[in-house]
């Protein structure tokens, strides 16, 4: 089996709520964002509209940042899903120079939500190790436990399917 | 009061610059581009000085590229995965250099009961074999460690290790040709090295002038990089400074120098091979801060 997830842009309406999702289950540090919604502006007034276009890492099935990571920090798994050992993680930003997704930042130990400095919840570290590069993981701890990825399971125009009886997924 | 950090292109649309590699790795590009060519070089041409001063080259930028690293301290596991990815076959490349380069001096420098073996014996000639491979793969890999990913095409591109290549060896040559009055003689007449030295900086033009015309006609975001450098903010860089500060007077004054032979001319040299210098490390910090991504948006 392979994980998969497809995003059916035109039911994006560029809520951010994905973003907001990715952050409160993850903790991420100031600055890294593992899910992102860009947005466009496209035509003129009065036929002007907004694009959006949510991106995340595409755990590609030839990915490019695993062949070019010289320490194997970054590898795919069976399941499909590419994951980065940060223990293993020289913080050389190779993978994020390959990455045409701009799925990875790099995360230098810097930086607090809150001007008065770091809360307790940034404080317990949430398992990241700064000096190394950060992305998605698909949420592969809740996939563990059998739920879906936290940014699938937020989106309320559900735009977002990992199901595998999805025809397109299979 | 501590500030956030703003990634504001993590959101940005169109096209963005490549922020994950600065200033130390450009100087590594540098140092370690030039210090392998003059290593080369000086071994090739019989000055033991001249190379080792390369290879000091070589060392210090591989100290920067090691303080470029978000984990120096792990960087040993850089020598795991040759297979893939080239910086680890890089790691490999630079510790041989440094290592059988090393031992290529020792026999050269030192004095003879103080070394086991001889210079221009057997043990000799395969350790300087080994560390002439090792330096002329340290002088091309770095062109392989841009160009693997069609995320920023303006590297992803074939003649960029040539490039590396062509320029390395024209510094190096350069560095020699200066201190040519300090090292003492070369086993090449003067003369035969700065024709070749005016074939080297015809090359390098001609293989950067063609990098940016083959880039002309390529993706949208390799032409939005060679506007940067033809004509948008890193212009006077690229064209005063890389082209015609850093290639054309250069080679102007070394044509001078092989066509009106003149005691003056070895200043004149000196000159050129600093412009030179200064013309590599400004092209390989242009290419990087022109390095754009493909606009997904
Ligand atoms: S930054 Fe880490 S994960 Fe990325 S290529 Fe380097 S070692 Fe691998």
């Amino acid at each position: 089996m392979r994980y998969g997830m497809a995003i059916d842009l035109g039911q994006c309406i560029g809520c951010y709520a994905c973003v907001i999702a990715c952050k409160a289950e993850h903790g991420t540090p100031p600055g890294v964002f593992w899910a992102k919604v860009m947005e466009k502006e496209v035509g003129r007034y009065p036929a002007a509209s907004r694009t959006f276009l949510p991106v995340l890492c595409n755990h590609c099935a030839e990915p490019l940042c695993e062949e070019v990571c010289p320490s194997g920090a970054t590898y795919k798994r069976k399941d499909g899903l590419v994951l980065i050992n940060q223990e293993a993680c020289i913080g050389c930003r190779a993978c994020m120079e390959a990455c045409p997704y701009g799925a990875r930042t790099f995360w230098n130990g810097e930086g607090t939500y809150y001007p008065e400095g770091a809360t307790p919840f940034e404080l317990r570290g949430n398992g990241f190790i700064s000096g190394t590069v950060q992305k998605c993981t698909f949420c592969v701890e809740r996939l563990d436990r059998g739920l879906e990825p936290a940014c699938v399971e937020t989106c309320p125009t559900s735009c977002r399917v990992t199901d595998p009886s999805v025809s397109y997924l299979r | 009061m501590q500030t956030v950090p703003a990634v504001l292109d993590e959101f940005a649309i169109g096209f963005t610059v490549q922020r994950a590699w600065g200033s130390l790795v450009v100087m590594y590009l540098f140092l370690g581009g030039t210090g392998a060519g003059l290593f080369l070089l000086g071994i090739a041409l019989g000055t033991a000085p001249g190379a080792l001063i390369g290879l000091l080259l070589v060392g210090i930028g591989g100290l920067a590229l090691l303080a470029d690293l978000g984990r120096p301290r792990n960087f040993w596991r850089a020598f795991t995965h040759p297979r893939t990815s080239w910086i680890s076959r890089g790691t490999y490349f630079i510790t041989l250099l440094l290592l059988f380069g090393v031992l290529t001096l020792f026999p050269r420098l030192l004095p003879a009961d103080q070394v086991p073996w001889l210079a221009g014996g057997v043990l000799d000639s395969v350790i300087r074999w080994l560390a002439l491979v090792a330096a002329f793969l340290v002088m091309v890999y770095t062109g392989f460690v841009l160009s693997p990913s069609p995320a920023i095409p303006f590297w992803n591109a074939a003649l960029l290790p040539l490039i590396f290549l062509a320029y390395s060896v024209m510094t190096g040559l350069g560095i020699l040709l200066a201190l040519d009055p300090v090292l003492g003689p070369l086993s090449l007449p003067l003369q035969a090295l700065e024709a070749y030295q005016v074939a080297l900086i015809g090359a390098c033009l001609l293989l950067v002038l063609g990098h940016l015309v083959i880039m002309r006609g390529s993706t949208t975001a390799a032409r939005a990089s060679t506007r940067l450098l033809i004509r948008g903010p890193l212009a006077l860089e690229f064209v005063g400074g890389v082209v015609a500060l850093g290639l054309i007077l250069p080679l102007v004054i070394t044509l001078g120098a092989l066509l009106g032979r003149g005691a003056t001319f070895s200043t004149f040299l000196g000159v050129a091979a600093v412009l030179k210098l200064a013309g590599d490390y400004l092209f390989r910090s242009v290419l990087l801060r022109a390095g754009l991504y493909e606009p997904l948006l």
